[in-house]
């Protein structure tokens, strides 16, 4: 049987400039969020998330992707437009990586019966760089969207 | 991808199912290969450079960062480089679980690289998740492997990804015993996955393709390596670690951000599971030994391309081995041995999925970092990458261009090259005039 309460994941290596945005809103959610919700960090390894998310009805997954918008933009993706996703998932090193577990996911009839994707576009990447300005800017935006759709979600159950 | 009478041109600008960013460029004149570079254009990490100025104890946590997938690897080499330069030694049933969060690794390497990453080469499927839609159970069962791998990692090393309960002297905090016992459940249902796992690998088709190799590994006088034992090859190598950079050097090519290792006395060497199995075959348990050989491998394996058999076998020897530790295992009273910070240098070297990883430390007296040196072991068989490549795309010349590309690309996914670690993505161009 399935958990029905929300699983947020946050992805990203905290290392490595914007790409560590969705490490940083899960752990300021994590302190504000409702008691059902559950809240991780992940590195973003495939077989890692289809673990976390094969028993879960709703999942959130918060990421710094590449777009061609402006830093810090929020894009916000389901099943309708997971392609969009696709195509502007920051190149990881880990080819099994998001878009793979999703769609081995799919495959296997693993998936989540909702998944939402928050990503937050970012522009630098490199190893030992800081969060950069405009995408620290849109972190509490996330969090506020968030906590949105978590409150009607919750009292839906 | 271009053609005409005497010359081709392929071009694959990223190779998938590898772990980093690198490329492959082969050219052809004539029917006769020219030129074939292994590129890496991933940008340099520079981890030697910063972990100067950090203290001895840093360097598990700071090194593990090098790669997503062999942590442990970097973790286990800085540790033992650490405590020889401080001299202390980790032993007993330390030792034994350095050995066990080891096992978890290759467990959740060699598993990753087989069904996710290798198998589809052989299967003719584009990806993993192609294999999914026709054998969903093959996947399953290689993704339940993995994740036994990973939860005895999560155990030992407090989360399966970048472990952080690793320590120069031992461990931060050690696991009970009912905590083993109901992780040796699932590994006992892991050993039966990892015997058809075997089955699997050794009835895939494997071009008739080996090569003279200088298989480079650990050997330890009591066990198949992981942690410890002189480095030795089957061309006459047997030394102490510490001797290390007496004969290997690095060097530097303009094609990579990763140098190129090679043995000063005879050049291009070969590290990992092939490397591994041929020099310590006699130290694998006896039940391993005869799967081994009824799999059709011998004892020796020169056909890279079985190294997908060879990952498997050693699947289940670090299943089996888990199984050991876990059945003698009594906790004991210390998770670690105290240290005094002091001068001196140290060497390290374990078994990382893909080969030894070597590291090298001098510390000051109050245990800082003055100099550190590490080789990891995709840098270690970049050379040995090329020469296949020559050597494959030379005796496989007349594939057409589609055939030699895909194989070419398989030639590179034999190395389960872990490019992020070598220096720190993969791109194909086969030139043909």
């Amino acid at each position: 049987m399935k958990d029905k309460y929300p699983l947020v994941i946050g992805l990203g290596n905290e290392y490595r400039g914007d790409d560590a945005v969705g490490i940083e809103i899960v752990r300021r959610l994590a302190d504000r969020v409702m008691p059902e919700v559950s809240v991780v960090e992940s590195s973003g390894e495939g077989t890692e998330l289809m673990r976390l998310w094969e028993e879960r009805e709703v999942v959130f997954l918060i990421d710094a992707i590449q777009a061609n918008g402006e830093p810090g933009k929020i894009y916000r993706f389901t099943d309708a437009n997971i392609d969009e996703f696709e195509q502007c998932f920051y190149c990881s090193s880990h080819l099994f990586s998001v878009p793979q577990a999703l769609r081995m996911s799919h495959e296997l009839g693993t998936i989540p019966d909702q998944i939402v994707i928050f990503g937050v576009a970012g522009r630098q990447f490199n190893f030992g760089d800081q969060i950069s300005d405009k995408v620290e800017a849109s972190i509490e935006e996330v969090i506020s969207r968030l906590l949105g759709e978590l409150t009607s979600l919750i009292s839906e159950k | 991808m271009k053609t005409n009478s005497s010359s081709r041109t392929i071009k694959v600008n990223y190779l998938a199912r590898v772990e980093g960013e690198g490329a492959l460029y082969l050219k052809i004149k004539d029917n006769l290969v020219k030129d074939a570079k292994f590129k890496i254009f991933e940008p340099p990490r520079f981890f030697e450079a910063f972990l100067r100025g950090r203290n001895y104890y840093e360097a598990p946590d700071i090194t593990a960062r090098i790669c997503g997938i062999c942590p442990v690897a970097y973790q286990m080499s800085s540790c033992h480089a650490m405590e020889a330069a401080l001299g202390v030694k980790v032993e007993g049933t330390l030792r034994q679980l350095r050995r066990l969060i080891y096992c978890g690794e290759w467990i959740e390497s060699h598993v990753l690289h087989v069904y996710m990453l290798h198998a589809p080469d052989f299967l003719g499927y584009q990806d993993s998740i192609q294999i999914a839609k026709d054998h969903p159970e093959l996947v399953k069962q290689g993704l339940e492997l993995k994740k036994i791998g990973n939860e005895l990692v999560t155990l030992m090393g407090g989360r399966e990804i970048h472990p952080i309960n690793v320590k120069v002297g031992g461990f931060y905090k050690l696991p009970t015993k009912k905590q083993l016992q109901k992780l040796a459940e699932r590994l006992n249902w892991a050993k039966g996955a990892a015997f058809d796992m075997i089955d699997f690998t050794s009835k895939l088709d494997f071009p008739d393709f080996e090569q003279d190799y200088e298989y480079v590994a650990l050997r330890h006088p009591d066990e198949y390596p992981f942690n410890e034992g002189r480095l030795v090859s089957n061309k006459g190598l047997d030394i102490d670690i510490s001797e290390f950079d007496q004969h290997f050097e690095e060097q530097h090519v303009e094609h990579s951000t990763s140098l190129h290792a090679v043995l000063k006395e005879r050049g291009a060497y070969k590290v990992g599971p092939l490397a591994r199995y041929a020099l310590n075959f006699d130290k694998l348990p006896g039940e391993i030994q005869e799967t081994a050989l009824k799999a059709g491998l011998e004892k020796e394996c020169y056909n890279p391309f079985k190294s997908i058999v060879v990952r498997s076998v050693e699947t289940l020897y670090a299943v089996d081995e888990a199984l050991r530790i876990i059945d003698s295992y009594e906790k004991p009273d210390s998770a670690s041995i105290p240290i005094t910070p002091t001068a001196g240098v140290g060497w390290g070297c374990t078994e990382a999925p893909r080969g030894i990883c070597y590291h090298r430390y001098e510390l000051d007296d109050s245990g800082l970092i003055k100099d550190a040196t590490i080789v990891p072991p995709t840098s270690q068989n970049q050379k040995t990458i090329e020469s296949d490549l020559r050597a494959f795309a030379q005796q496989f010349i007349e594939l057409d261009d589609d055939e030699l590309q895909w194989k070419c690309e398989q030639v590179i996914r034999n190395y389960d090259p872990c490019i992020s670690c070598s220096c720190h993505f993969l791109k194909l161009t086969v030139d043909r005039e």
